[in-house]
């Protein structure tokens, strides 16, 4: 399962991120890392970004990101 | 000693306002990550102690130009005499702090010269929440500073300490794992909830797919409308001194030549220019204060799947926004955008939005060819939606030249890393952003009034010399400008357009004032440029048109050129630039009036 695979409102773990090295670490420095809860909040129109809660902060990523962090 | 203090810390920490506060500074604030470009220096007022704000950085691995540049200064300057101040917004400060300090070991900061600033503490007790202080003070080891740079809460102390000498125990690089360790069993009240309660309450509505939608096509079409219709009481009003003050000239002078000179050739054309900045006050005002707001962040996010088809990304929504006040900060503005190509495809069609200096051209062709029409209780004018369509227009033009360059010089159709923090909502400091408008306003006077006082003035001894003629069209501007006929004619204008087309390529304002002092050459009788262009019948609905066409395209714009060259990459030659624009607008525009005419 995918972030983008969440529903607004649902919660899950990341468990990996599949995207390349430099990528993968400035999603780990904004928060997103390993095992870090992470909650899907607001799906936008057109399949846009969209907008999750990750710790204190709402980021907001790319279907093409999305769909590179798996999450359980 | 410490010489000078580096502001290092996240985008939309409030880094820069810090700067401004505690420097006396006027740089550019804005509610959004990315909103600082460049470097900013200065002296804090009473010291020799530099302070250098810096862009934002989330990472060590960069990707904009702005993050690059903050990285290599914060990487690279050990030097005795430099210190750091890193700033963490206070509602976030565990998670803020875990990231400093991740930073600090990779870029090998000396934590030694490192104090951690907690930004925007009026928003813990606007919340109720207090913070413990003392215990993250003895956690860190390390200068703590609790303040609010908006609301200036303990700046004097902040600055007090920045003057003074006190010295900390030195710390290790062993110090700094066991200063991690400490910080993750920290206890503190969950924040989060208080930061992110406000925010997606307002989301909910703002972010929907409909409703957000809905919200963000009627902002955008409330700001350009109300451009003009907010303006017209304060335009008016400065006509009307105009035109008191020429009387006053006139009383005083009697008639003649100097009497001429004064009113035809200084307050008209002048005045001509100045009666246009109600509209740039507006604009900015607006722009600033959705800046202020945090929308603009939200804005990026509904409007980047549809900015991707024309080769651009969400990340250039804001520069292109802020183009509509000025190219310039709009090119600045998109420094920050991560992909190379992106950056180069917003910043070369940027120009096409409108801006500012082609808002007294727009607004005379409305004002000639628009009777005003009010709809819903005075809510929406004629006037006003036509101007709407013109920003439409702008936009329409950007869009359709950026996706020629992604599929054709600059292929754009990679990767879509697209990661955007978004900030929480804040409310404007309206008198500020007021304030700020003017400065703007005035700045803008200051900036195109020498050059369209000089043209002026030359145009006006070219028309009225030599002193022997009986008619207008023995003068030298007529002579020479009749030169120009060749070129204006397929375009259906006329060759005063001509003259006042070219002198357009020193400032696009200078249009209007040139226009204004050839008619009143032309016309004894003290009136309105509109009104002396209505009587001359010199223009048609088509030739209106193909005006409205070339102005639209044409990059008559020194400063943009510069800029340009400034900061896209030599392969970009921006005298090519200027006569692709140049070639573009004039077949438009040729076209426009034959189908129109």
């Amino acid at each position: 399962m995918t972030l983008w695979d969440l529903n607004p409102n649902q919660h899950a773990k990341v468990s990996k991120l599949g995207l390349d090295k430099a990528i993968s670490q400035r999603l780990s420095d904004m928060g997103f890392s390993q095992l870090t809860d992470v909650t899907c909040l607001f799906v936008t129109a057109f399949g846009g970004p969209r907008v999750y809660q990750v710790g204190e902060s709402l980021l907001s990523l790319s279907r093409e990101m999305a769909q590179n962090i798996e999450v359980s | 000693m410490i010489q000078r203090y580096y502001l290092l810390g996240k985008p939309n920490s409030g880094k820069t306002l810090l700067f401004n506060r505690l420097t006396e500074s006027e740089k550019k604030v804005a509610n959004y990550s990315g909103a600082t470009t460049v470097e900013n220096k200065a002296l804090i007022p009473g010291s020799q102690i530099e302070l250098i704000d810096l862009p934002g950085f989330y990472s060590s691995e960069v990707f904009s130009d702005d993050e690059k540049l903050a990285l290599s200064k914060a990487s690279q300057t050990q030097n005795a005499d430099t210190g750091f101040l890193y700033v963490i917004e206070a509602l976030k400060l565990k998670s803020g702090l875990i990231n400093a300090l991740t930073l600090i070991k990779k870029l090998s900061i000396d934590i030694n010269k490192v104090q951690f600033v907690f930004n925007m503490i009026d928003e813990l007790e606007l919340n109720k929440i207090n913070l413990p202080q003392n215990e993250i003070e003895s956690i860190l080891k390390r200068p703590c500073h609790f303040v609010s740079a908006l609301t200036k809460k303990n700046l004097t102390e902040l600055k007090m300490n920045l003057l003074s000498l006190d010295t900390f125990p030195n710390l290790s690089i062993e110090d700094l794992e066991s200063i991690q360790n400490n910080l993750s069993s920290l206890k503190l009240t969950p924040t989060s909830s208080f930061a992110l309660k406000n925010s997606t309450r307002l989301d909910r509505y703002l972010l929907s797919p409909l409703w957000g939608s809905v919200f963000f096509i009627f902002i955008m079409s409330a700001l350009f409308q109300s451009i003009f219709s907010w303006s017209s009481p304060f335009m008016d009003a400065i006509e009307w001194s105009l035109s008191g003050i020429s009387q006053g000239v006139a009383g005083v002078l009697g008639e003649g030549f100097w009497a001429n000179f004064f009113i035809d050739g200084i307050i008209t054309g002048f005045g001509a220019f100045v009666i246009f900045t109600p509209q740039i006050f507006i604009l900015t005002f607006i722009i600033k204060c959705l800046e202020a707001s945090g929308y603009l962040a939200r804005a990026t996010i509904i409007c980047h799947k549809s900015l991707r088809f024309f080769g651009l990304s969400g990340e250039s929504f804001i520069p292109l926004l802020s183009s509509h006040a000025c190219a310039i900060p709009g090119i600045l503005a998109a420094k920050s955008i991560k992909s190379k190509k992106e950056k180069w495809i917003t910043m070369l069609c940027l120009p096409l939005t409108v801006c500012s200096a082609r808002l007294p051209v727009y607004a005379l062709l409305i004002y000639m060819f628009i009777p005003p029409i009010y709809y819903l209780g005075g809510l929406f004018g004629s006037q006003g939606l036509a101007f709407l369509s013109l920003y439409l227009f702008g936009i329409t033009l950007t869009l359709i030249g950026s996706f020629l360059l992604s599929r054709t010089l600059i292929p754009n159709k990679g990767q879509d890393p697209f990661i955007l923090e978004l900030p929480s909502y804040r409310w404007p400091e309206f008198f500020n952003i007021a304030k700020t408008s003017f400065k703007v306003c005035i700045q803008f006077i200051k900036d195109a009034g020498p050059m369209i006082f000089f043209a002026n003035l030359g145009l006006w001894f070219l028309a009225q010399f030599p002193l022997s003629q009986t008619q207008f069209s023995e003068s030298y501007l007529a002579r020479m400008g009749r030169w120009l006929t060749p070129l204006m004619e397929p375009l259906g204008l006329a060759w005063e357009h001509g003259v006042a087309l070219l002198t357009s390529f020193l400032a696009r304002e200078t249009f209007v004032s040139t226009l204004s002092t050839i008619y009143s050459s032309k016309n004894d009788d003290p009136m309105a440029l509109k009104e002396l262009l209505i009587q001359s019948q010199s223009l048609t609905w088509a030739s209106g048109l193909a005006l409205i066409v070339f102005f639209a395209i044409a990059l008559q714009c020194v400063s943009t050129l510069a800029i340009l060259k400034k900061e896209l990459p030599k392969k970009f030659s921006v005298t090519m630039i200027f006569i692709v624009y140049l070639f573009a607008a004039y077949t438009l525009a040729w076209m426009t009036y034959q189908i129109f005419s």
